[in-house]
């Protein structure tokens, strides 16, 4: 949440975004100069987080302790440059924590951050903020696919574009941090062999997921990576980041694995604290480019706190992050229908109508573009658990909502919206439907006022022929009219209205009728 | 190998040598030499107290040399021994037969016992009475009272007492007296300190134009029958000692404050590494001194004449002699801060370099001051090393926080010698409101640096003032040193990121444009070096040119032979230590060594390298040695400006180019004048000049800019 000192939504002073990660807590301090940031001031300092989590389960109170004094030291840095807002982030080693709630109520409590337990998703969605400039400024092809892995500590967000387009985002349980405390705690003699099988095995499955894609290029996100190669022969500086060929990359791992820990930092230029990390980031590195064929890799030099500015800047002008990323949400949840062979001009038509719909009963129904957004999502994915089967397809899809990939939308809006594809048909919400149920009751009258929308609209082409061509309507204290211009007959269309607008019904108190637009 | 390098304790002899050279420089006013005499000695006791110390503590724990050297520490010791020995006796030589003689041409005489005349003593007598004598303590040592621990850098006196009978007749109530006597009835042997408040130099009645000065511990010795009545003085014999002052503070302590109060508290009574004593000493004497005092007699030091000749810094102060005195080298006014313009404005424009002591301090203390005194100023950073008693720069920080702005400053509290008047500073700005930290646990602190963050109409701007020397409005008159002030937002951001370091706020980031000890500053300097090995070719030959204070640093000089070998053309300008063999064919023929010796002590770090013609010059806090680059916290800086860029090679190339004050190291590390050589350069004068001149050039520029209009009719 992005606490605020003054109520304008125009930002003026310097903003500050805070990173939590799993082996450091980062800050950045910039102000607003016309569309960009001026970089006021870097701060970072390291933590055990990913260390406690991964292998505690916890976060420990010595690491909260830490934690929150790192805080208070970044208050007073805020204090000195009089910050307007500040949006403070935790990403997967606190997400992953079982005491997660404790320690965003712990750091509240002693420092005064309201701390956003980012969604992976989220953590997509705000890399590709940060990816965008870069990807502009060195126009990479627009033709082809390329495969980004954001490498962090705990967590890998993987995203395949096409061009500046997102076609699909994941996140993987593949972090640096993880990999260097699965070998300290197996010290076997062949600690090398071990490794190279973990990181092959995790590599392996990341890449296999994106088989379908013909991926060209890597784009790799890692600031150690960034920093450690950026000397080594035969780099290409781009605008903005470097790209490093393979014989480097080979190189670099011999060195790394073969020197003393004490040499790496005189070998490379990185920081003692960092040389754990170095080995397994190389070689996460050197699978990837080994099992995708490219010759070289792709390293800009970007960091999650870019893409948290961004962020900051869209919910200062009082939007919704998740809205400003309609676009590639859109585009990633075309990818899932094509992934489960939809029936995509019944899946449009549904989602048309539907949005018609929603436009008419916006203000009757009391909801926002969020909502209007997630009933798109429904709308263009309510069928695909046609791929598993007819019958009950509608919980399929369900299922496949809760659990696909879409780049943006994280697990409480994936379960939305599978929420409302799950009653496109069939019996509306009831008490007794457990998942349903665990929906806060606020929550839960919004996705029947989706639902209604979305079973009235599946209705509207009932034959799957997209007879109606535009649909007008026309809302009265007692009634809402469609009107339609429509090819050919309309009765089936007509029949299932009558059957599927039971929930509409129920929940606005209102008739509904389908008429043809007299010429 | 270890032939490659010059003993780093003799080195630092070889320097004192040379500042004794100017002592004995008959072309240098008698006062200065006076002075230089003074500061030998003051030199060679902090060297004493800290490398002799350690070097004693070495051979005590049978530790093996630190950093390759051909001499074991015995060897080195006596080495240094033997040098300093020979060093004291030209010093007494200097002193005894050239200076004072010729002082007293000019009328001033420092008269001793022998030579008091009767109204001297009548003079003295009063002076004893009224002013030494109460501040006495006389401690007797006899079976009861076993030798006391005696203060190390103070002058004692030691009476030989012949025990006698009491005589009644001695009266009972003043020093002197009986009750004193039986006090003293079974000691043979007593102690006097130099009371701490008293002048070691006490001026005597004289005629006109003539200064005479008697010594205080001449005065203590020929009344000491008052101090010691009734009993028979066989001799008095004045000696100091000089103990190990090493410090080791525990990092660890949770308050640090006290942990340095306590350790200046012991450190006077460390181990005697040094007994000052007169020549004339009897052996016995001597012999007593060195058992009590549990040292050999080798250790001892024996004076020709006056003791602790730091005093006579007293006797320079004293007199109002200008012709006995360097002229006086007025600070220069920065030609583009004339007349107090906006101070924030002008830094905006350009980057400015200041070059103390050629160039007044002001600017930076009104830097600070403005800053304090401004609405837009956010936040002031800055280091504190060393701070001169009653600094402005002080008081504009106090100021500063009281009107809530944000201060913070690190207080360096383990600066040598210097702890005491930092530990008061630091307590008065904590109750001002700053924000002080005292020090970074492992590191000292060695960084000037300070930092002005401002909110201006178009944002955030940060201000920097980097320089090679301390924030002290005192030394920076007597040593030379550069100062940058700049806008620049890269070395702003970098500056900014330094202090969220040593505040521990955050981890080194990534610098644009500085390097800092010890995380990235040997690596930057390898760098370098070894960048100038690769673009050296025959077209293009490679050069480095460097002035430090001292050179010792093994890896980097390893490096400097392999670029001398490689054909880099190096010239060194090295004020003191330099372990670096300069000269010797087949390691270093391409290296030369210089070091300069004048009025100022010479102090800013320029490092030049040339790199195949695109060349970069750096300024920085930090020597090239394992102390700087390893257990400092350094501040290595670029000069930017193009024009900024040829004032600090003229300030470079000046000193290398010295002749008249300039030495030159030949391959067997010894170190000759350059009188020789062709030119008649005397660097600090040229550089004094130069000041003078840039500020006359622009006042003619400024003033050309008023020409009168003359009358149109008469245009023909």
């Amino acid at each position: 949440m992005v606490t605020k000192s003054n109520k304008s939504s125009r930002i003026k002073g310097p903003v500050a975004v805070i990173d939590i990660g799993s082996t450091s807590v980062r800050m950045r301090i910039a102000e607003p100069n016309g569309k960009c940031w001026n970089v006021i001031e870097d701060l970072v300092q390291p933590i055990n987080l990913g260390a406690d989590t991964f292998r505690h389960g916890i976060v420990r109170s010595d690491t909260l302790r830490a934690i929150c004094g790192i805080l208070k030291n970044f208050r007073q840095v805020l204090r000195e440059f009089c910050v307007d807002a500040t949006y403070v982030v935790a990403t997967s080693a606190t997400r992953e924590a079982s005491n997660q709630e404790l320690v965003v109520d712990r750091i509240r409590h002693e420092t005064g951050f309201e701390v956003d337990v980012l969604d992976s998703v989220e953590e997509s969605r705000i890399t590709y903020h940060s990816l965008l400039p870069f990807l502009t400024s060195n126009k990479l092809c627009a033709k082809a696919h390329t495969l980004v892995l954001d490498l962090g500590g705990g967590s890998t967000e993987t995203m395949v574009l096409k061009g500046r387009n997102l076609v699909t985002a994941g996140s993987r349980q593949l972090g640096t941090a993880r990999l260097s405390l699965t070998l300290s705690e197996n010290v076997c003699a062949d600690a090398q062999s071990l490794m190279d099988s973990v990181i092959r095995t995790v590599v392996h499955s990341t890449m296999d997921l994106y088989l379908d894609y013909p991926i060209r290029s890597l784009i790799v996100i890692n600031s150690l990576l960034l920093h450690a190669l950026a000397n080594e022969k035969g780099v290409r500086q781009m605008n903005g980041g470097i790209a490093v060929p393979v014989d480097a990359i080979e190189t670099a791992v011999r060195d790394a694995s073969l020197l003393p820990v004490e040499e790496l930092t005189t070998r490379f230029p990185i920081r003692t604290l960092d040389t754990d990390l170095l080995l397994p980031s190389l070689l996460v590195l050197q699978e990837s480019v080994h099992y995708l064929k490219v010759d070289e890799v792709i390293l800009p030099d970007i960091e999650m706190l870019q893409g948290l500015l961004a962020e900051v800047k869209i919910k200062s002008r009082g939007e919704d992050p998740f809205l400003a990323f309609r676009e590639q949400v859109v585009r990633s949840t075309r990818g899932i229908m094509d992934k489960f062979r939809a029936d995509i001009p019944h899946a449009t038509q549904v989602t048309k109508i539907a949005l018609d719909i929603f436009d008419s009963m916006k203000e009757f129904f009391e909801l926002n573009d969020t909502d209007r957004l997630l009933l798109e999502l429904a709308g263009l994915l309510h069928d695909i658990g046609m791929y598993i089967s007819a019958s009950s397809h509608h919980k399929h899809s369900a299922y496949l909502i809760e659990w696909a990939e879409i780049a943006g939308l994280n697990s409480d809006n994936r379960k939305v919206v599978a929420t409302i594809a799950r009653y496109h048909r069939n019996t509306p919400p009831r008490a007794q439907h457990v998942p349903y149920m665990h929906f806060l009751p606020e929550q839960r009258v919004r996705i029947s006022k989706l639902a209604a929308i979305l079973r009235v609209a599946d209705a509207l082409d009932r034959s799957h022929w997209q007879r109606i061509k535009t649909l007008s309507t026309k809302l009265s204290e007692r009634k809402l009219e469609l009107i339609a211009e429509a090819d050919g007959d309309l009765m089936a269309e007509q029949t299932a209205l009558v059957e599927k607008s039971d929930l509409f019904r129920e929940i606005s108190g209102l008739d509904i009728s389908l008429r043809r637009k007299v010429q | 190998m270890s032939d490659l390098f010059l003993n780093r304790e003799c080195s630092w002899v070889d320097f004192n040598l040379r500042v004794l050279a100017e002592a004995e420089n008959s072309k240098v006013p008698l006062l200065e030499r006076l002075k230089f005499l003074a500061i030998v000695s003051s030199n060679l006791d902090e060297f004493f107290m800290v490398r002799v110390a350690l070097l004693k503590r070495a051979i005590r724990d049978k530790a093996l040399p630190k950093g390759p050297d051909i001499l074991s520490n015995t060897e080195a010791l006596k080495c240094v021994l033997e040098k300093v020995s020979g060093l004291v006796k030209r010093q007494y030589d200097c002193l005894d037969n050239e200076v004072l003689p010729s002082l007293e041409k000019h009328g001033l005489q420092i008269i001793r016992i022998k030579d008091y005349t009767e109204k001297d003593r009548e003079f003295l007598g009063d002076f004893y009475q009224n002013e030494v004598l109460p501040v006495l303590t006389p401690l007797a040592i006899d079976p009861g009272h076993p030798f006391p621990l005696l203060a190390s850098g103070s002058l004692h006196i030691l009476f030989k007492l012949k025990p006698q009978e009491l005589s009644e007749s001695t009266p009972t109530d003043q020093p002197g007296s009986a009750l004193h006597a039986r006090y003293f009835r079974q000691a043979d042997t007593v102690l006097v300190q130099m009371p701490s408040g008293l002048k070691r130099m006490v001026r005597l009645p004289s005629g006109e134009g003539e200064v005479r000065v008697a010594l205080l511990n001449d005065i203590i010795s020929l009344f000491s029958d008052r101090l010691l009545g009734g009993y028979t003085i066989e001799g008095a014999y004045a000696f100091r000692v000089l103990r190990d002052a090493e410090m080791e503070v525990d990092d660890e302590a949770d308050d640090l404050i006290s942990a340095v109060e306590q350790e200046l508290k012991s450190r006077r009574w460390g181990p005697t590494v040094r007994l000052d004593l007169h020549s004339s000493a009897p052996d016995e004497i001597k012999q007593y001194l060195c058992e009590q005092l549990d040292i050999t007699q080798e250790e001892v030091c024996p004076i020709p004449s006056m003791l602790d000749l730091k005093s006579l810094f007293e006797l320079v102060g004293m007199l109002d002699m200008p012709k006995l005195k360097d002229e006086p080298w007025q600070p220069q006014q920065h030609p583009a801060l004339i007349g107090d313009p906006d101070l924030f404005a002008v830094i905006r424009e350009q980057d400015i370099l200041l070059h103390h002591p050629y160039q007044s301090f002001d600017p930076v203390v009104n830097f600070i001051n403005s800053a304090a005194d401004d609405d837009k100023t956010l936040a002031i950073k800055i280091t504190l090393y060393r701070v001169a008693g009653n600094s402005p720069i002080v008081r504009a920080l106090i100021r500063a926080a009281e009107k809530g702005k944000q201060v913070t400053v690190l207080v360096e509290l383990r600066a040598r010698f210097d702890e005491e008047a930092n530990i008061v500073w630091a307590r008065r700005l904590d109750r001002a409101g700053a924000h002080v930290i005292y020090g970074v646990v492992g590191y000292k602190t060695h960084s000037k640096v300070c930092l002005v963050v401002r909110r201006e109409e178009d944002g955030i701007r940060r201000y920097v003032h980097l320089a090679t020397g301390n924030y002290n409005d005192k030394t920076a008159r007597l040593y030379t040193d550069l100062g940058l002030l700049t806008a620049r937002p890269d070395i702003g951001s970098d500056v900014s990121g330094f202090f969220n370091v040593i505040t521990g706020y955050s981890l080194p980031p990534q610098w644009k444009r500085i390097s800092m000890a010890p995380t990235g500053l040997r690596r930057r300097i390898k760098m370098l070096i070894e960048r100038e090995i690769q673009t050296h070719s025959e077209q293009t030959p490679g050069f480095i040119h460097a002035k430090m204070n001292s050179l010792i640093d093994p890896d980097t000089i390893k490096l400097l032979y392999k670029a001398s070998q490689a054909g880099v053309k190096i010239k060194l300008l090295v004020r003191g230590m330099c372990r670096l063999k300069a000269g010797v064919p087949g390691l270093s023929e391409n290296i030369s060594v210089y070091s300069v010796i004048d009025r100022f002590l010479e102090h800013p770090r320029i490092f030049h390298f040339h790199n195949g013609g695109n060349d970069e010059v750096y300024l920085a806090s930090a020597d090239w040695m394992e102390r700087n680059f390893d257990m400092r916290l350094e501040l290595l800086f670029p000069v930017l400006d193009e024009g900024l860029v040829k004032d600090v090679l003229t300030v470079l190339n000046t000193g290398l180019s010295d002749t008249v004050k300039g030495w030159k190291m030949l391959p067997d590390g010894s170190y000759v004048r350059r009188t020789d050589e062709p030119g008649d350069i005397r660097s600090q004068e040229a550089l004094y000049k130069l000041a003078c001149d840039q500020l006359k050039q622009n006042e003619r520029r400024r003033r050309g800019g008023f020409t009168p209009r003359t009358n149109p009719k008469r245009q023909d």
